[in-house]
């Protein structure tokens, strides 16, 4: 036993174990910029770019070590992008797009960012052709490969953002070097340079005019320079950052980039010191004078403002109180197991295994209790950042479903105490953090709302209470799960199976009151929104589908035609109805409800559907029969 | 035993209730899947308000509905155990006959169209999203012009239309909500007239998405004289059909509705999240102008429709040609709007109520270990 929690203390210490910021990370981790129509940290815009590319939000260095933070290795990658482009491998687990690439499978499904490049220049005539047809026309693998094309721009803008403020341009001649006030060889950036355009093309309109065989050494240096700086032009495509606040008394909410404000000739003082702070920024990087970092990044940050929660949006991302949630239930899950299989025969006894087995148990109260309170807690820090109600996208339902499923059985366990409540917790808390994780792939989770979702007060009644309802469906099904398996292993335990069978049939009348208020909520913010109150819409439908299906097992249970056993069954199929009416219906791209992007869910979804039929045929089949050979 | 008691109990056994749910769900299934392929109107026709499915013995929405109405009303009536620990049962089913009351009225007392406004123009006219109307505009008046208008069930094979006032009468030979013009192969047909000489109208597939559809019909006009004849007439024809020198022009379009006042487009803006293009809000500044002259300013935005009179004006959609911003609004009349809040409110009570009142039964503390 004692190897077994010492195992269980390594294992959850090294799941807790977090990625670690480099030094100018630290500092820089909660500088604002403006992406996907919100303004957020660095840190996060740097998490959801790798999560994008790499499909994780922390890298693990090649020479061993911690992992290091989205931070630091955005920092890397925008100061060094050439050795960056070598030491990051963008994960594509679809064969076929790399087969379009013409590139080789690979098992790990990594692929280096030059290949990939390489691979689409290749078919670039391909890449025309796909981008000029209409969404619905292209293929599956033609839409992968323009996803992955999009990425992969995102990816190399995002790498050249800080190209301009490097000092790596200088001019060798003497003479030359003195007009631009700097001393033969010494570096300057390209900001350097563009600020003293005018000298710069007044130069050039003089050379244009003298002949070619005239000009001196003097005009060779220069043309060569200039040629120096026109191989940047490239870089002035860069609009994926932007960083650069617009000035105090602008009205204009559209923060740009240090790039694209080299396209102006008339940028405002204002402007310029916030351009000169990110220069002296990235010189005090490349030097390590990290003092020097600090006290331009605090400058930097005071005069862009719009600080609004993004300390605490850095805190919540670094805590990412959803992983700790679920690291709680896998231990939980372990301890549950030993609680049954050996805690539970020495509890009423005495001694050091009386101890230890209540040790068990209050160490499976507490992992439970702290995983709950983490996802609320998450939930909550998430509601606060984007000031709006819990759920109001996909991947919010799927956490909010998750803690109310996760309270429930909680509360369930509190009547039971037999490990029933902290078993369908544990399922429901580790199942739907993989269905959150599919969705936190796509990319940002705290993106900002289309016109139609912008908050009322109906929708967001709405869709609180209906996602209350999946929660408690998903819930009488697990215990619809659990009543079979405990029918087909213990068949005469009647008294257990008969108290198991009344608690499902009270969370499914739960589930039953929340779902029909949510649907009828649903309907109400139709009509205050759109003056009808039922329009068969797809996700309509779906929330009514759940409703008939709950009252369809309640009504065949009272009118005779369903027996415990088929009840059982028709909540473990309750699943799939939530399932369909949650994202199933969002992969039919029709109605009003149609912004959740799923395509992705699919499989999985068929997979689950087809698991859930399968185990409600069988386990209804066995558990009959099981029951019936019992007198 | 009473017969009525005894049909009474028998039409409220759960058993028609489970399977009418049964088949319910179904049909819920078949007709939101097919919406990826059917649209959403034509699927609503065909699985959700329908009496039959596919002209055959096999229920539609519609009639299911019906049949729980009927089972609901029965166990209310016959049926239902008075006692105190049923009342929440009781109430519940209470509120689901006042919710399916309702729909029955909205399904035959609403009516919802477009009502299109370029900025600075005023409009009072709002147009079906479905359905068609064959109009003759009568242009004998100096003043006024008179519209007579044909719609619903006129608009079917062999329908005969024909009006006080009008000295002809029209044969429905083909009409179909979305048709093809397709120049003619051969020389025209001694009774065909006017684009008929040149175009034959074909019948397609509805498709999925309105703007899509273009609805065609063809007439058999007889009482004109020389005129008596086979008339093609499509949706968005450019060129006017007119008879009789004149005096009358033929057409077909949605059908239209009046408003009892107008709306004048004052200002459309669309906003977006900066840095992006996706929507934020889109809004429409409009005059609410009455039939006595007297305007009052009104917004109307995603999420704040305007509700006067027993309409709700909804912001829909809009169109950008060149420096004209036109507004769509959503126009819906419902007779049957309130009985949903009604209804709702007695049935989360009834629930409620149930768990209440049955919670102890449900709470089990014995093991299963």
């Amino acid at each position: 036993m004692r190897h077994f929690l010492l195992f269980v203390l390594l294992f959850s210490s090294s799941l807790f174990a977090r990625a670690v910021h480099s030094p100018e990370a630290k500092i820089l981790k909660d500088v604002v910029v403006q992406d996907g129509g919100r303004l957020k940290p660095l840190d996060t815009f740097a998490r959801n770019l790798l999560l994008g590319v790499h499909g994780k939000s922390s890298i693990k260095p090649i020479e061993g070590g911690p992992k290091n933070s989205a931070t630091s290795w955005l920092l890397d990658l925008m100061l060094n992008p050439e050795t960056s482009y070598e030491s990051l491998d963008f994960k594509i687990p679809l064969p076929a797009v790399i087969q379009a690439l013409g590139l080789e499978v690979r098992k790990d499904h990594r692929y280096p960012f030059m290949k990939l490049r390489q691979g689409m220049a290749s078919i670039s005539q391909d890449l025309h052709k796909w981008f000029a047809k209409e969404p619905d026309d292209r293929t599956r693998t033609q839409r992968q490969v323009l996803e992955l094309y999009h990425k992969m721009s995102k990816y190399y803008e995002t790498s050249r953002s800080l190209t301009l403020f490097k000092k790596d341009l200088s001019i060798e001649l003497e003479a030359l070097a003195k007009d631009f006030s700097l001393e033969p060889g010494q570096k300057a950036s390209y900001l350097y340079f563009h600020l003293q355009s005018d000298l710069l093309r007044e130069e050039v309109t003089r050379i244009s005019s003298v002949k070619e065989e005239e000009r001196g050494e003097r005009d060779q240096a220069l043309l060569k320079f200039v040629a120096d700086l026109s191989a940047r032009i490239n870089d002035q495509q860069v609009q994926t950052l932007f960083f650069i606040p617009t000035p105090p008394n602008v009205v204009d909410e559209v923060w740009r980039t240090p790039w694209a404000l080299m396209g102006s000739h008339d940028i405002d003082e204002w402007t310029l010191e916030r351009l000169k702070e990110w220069e002296a920024m990235v010189e005090a990087i490349s030097m390590g004078r990290l003092d020097e970092l600090e006290k331009v990044a605090t400058n930097f940050k005071a005069a862009a403002a719009h600080r609004h929660n993004i300390e605490r949006e850095v805190k919540f991302s670094e805590s990412d109180p959803f992983t700790s949630s679920f690291i709680c239930f896998l231990l939980g899950s372990l301890l549950l197991l030993v609680r049954w299989f050996w805690a539970a025969k020495r509890i009423d006894g005495s001694g050091a295994g009386a101890f230890m087995a209540k040790a068990v148990y209050w160490a499976l109260l507490v992992s439970c209790v702290s995983g709950c309170l983490l996802q609320g807690y998450g939930i909550i820090q998430r509601m606060i950042i984007m000031n709006r109600p819990p759920v109001s996208t996909l991947y919010e339902s799927v956490i909010f479903v998750s803690f109310v499923a996760i309270a429930s059985c909680l509360v369930l366990e509190i009547f039971r105490r037999d490990g029933v409540g902290y078993l369908s917790a544990i399922i429901a808390g580790i199942s739907l953090y993989f269905v959150g994780l599919s969705y936190a792939d796509d990319g940002d989770t705290l993106g900002m709302l289309v016109a139609v979702l912008n908050s009322n007060f109906w929708l967001a009644t709405h869709v609180v209470t209906i996602t209350k309802g999946y929660g408690f469906t998903l819930v009488a099904g697990v215990m619809g799960h659990i009543w079979l398996v405990m029918a087909i292993w213990k068949p005469q335990n009647k008294s257990g199976l008969d108290g198991l069978y009344k608690n499902a049939i009270g969370m499914s009348l739960i589930a039953l009151l929340l779902t029909t208020i949510g649907t009828i909520l649903g309907g109400i913010w139709a009509d205050q929104s759109w003056g009808r109150f039922w329009g068969w819409d797809p996700k309509e439908n779906g929330a009514m589908l759940i409703v008939l299906w709950l009252l369809m097992l309640l009504h065949g249970r009272i009118s005779g035609i369903m027996k415990a056993p088929s009840f059982a069954a028709g909540l473990v199929l309750a699943n799939i109805v939530v399932a369909l009416a949650w994202f199933g219906v969002n992969l039919l791209a029709v109605g009003l409800h149609s912004y959740g992007f799923t395509d992705s869910i699919a499989y999985t979804l068929l997979a689950f559907c087809s698991f859930e039929t399968l185990f409600a045929l069988v386990g209804y089949l066995w558990a009959k029969a099981r029951l019936s050979s019992v007198p | 035993m009473n017969p009525i008691l005894s049909w009474g109990k028998r039409l409220a056994s759960p058993k028609i209730f489970y399977y009418s749910l049964f088949w319910l769900m179904f049909l819920l299934v078949v007709g939101t899947v097919r919406q990826k392929w059917d649209g959403l109107y034509l699927c609503q026709e065909i699985y959700f308000s329908s009496w039959f499915l596919w002209d055959s013995p096999l229920p539609g929405g519609r009639l299911t509905m019906t049949v729980i109405t009927i089972n609901l009303l029965s166990k209310l009536i016959f049926a239902s155990p008075w006692r105190l620990k049923n009342l929440g049962i009781i109430i519940t089913h209470v509120g689901a006959l006042v919710l399916l009351g309702g729909g029955i009225l909205t399904a035959y007392f609403s009516t919802e169209g477009a009502l299109v406004i370029d900025e600075g123009a005023s409009n009072h006219i709002f147009q079906d999203y479905h359905d068609h109307e064959l109009t003759i505009i009568d242009h004998r008046h100096e003043m006024v012009d008179q519209i007579t208008a044909f719609s619903g069930s006129y608009l079917q094979e062999n329908a005969l239309m024909e009006a006080p006032g009008l000295d002809f009468t029209m044969e429905v030979l083909l009409y179909s909500e979305n048709v093809e013009l397709k120049p003619k192969e051969g020389p025209a047909g001694k009774d065909e007239k006017g684009m008929a000489i040149r175009f034959d109208i074909e019948a397609l597939q509805r498709d999925p998405e309105d703007v899509n559809n273009r609805g065609g019909i063809r007439v058999h006009l007889r009482g004109l004289g020389a005129e008596d004849g086979i008339y093609n007439l499509a949706e968005f024809s450019e060129v006017p059909q007119t008879l009789a020198n004149g005096r009358y022009t033929l057409g077909l379009r949605k059908k239209s509705y009046r408003l009892p006042f107008s709306i004048e487009l004052i200002d459309f803006e669309k906003q977006v999240h900066p840095g992006t293009t996706m929507a934020r809000s889109y809004r429409s500044l409009v005059n609410v102008v009455e039939a006595d002259g007297s305007r009052r300013k009104v917004d109307i935005s995603m999420n704040e429709p305007l509700r006067t009179r027993g309409y709700t004006l909804f912001q829909a959609s809009f169109s950008q040609e060149g420096q004209v911003e036109t507004s769509v609004l959503t126009v819906v009349e419902n007779a049957g709007r309130l009985f949903p809040y009604i209804s709702s409110g007695i049935i989360c009570f009834g629930i409620f109520i149930h768990l209440v009142l049955n919670l102890s039964r449900y709470i089990n503390r014995r093991s299963v270990a």
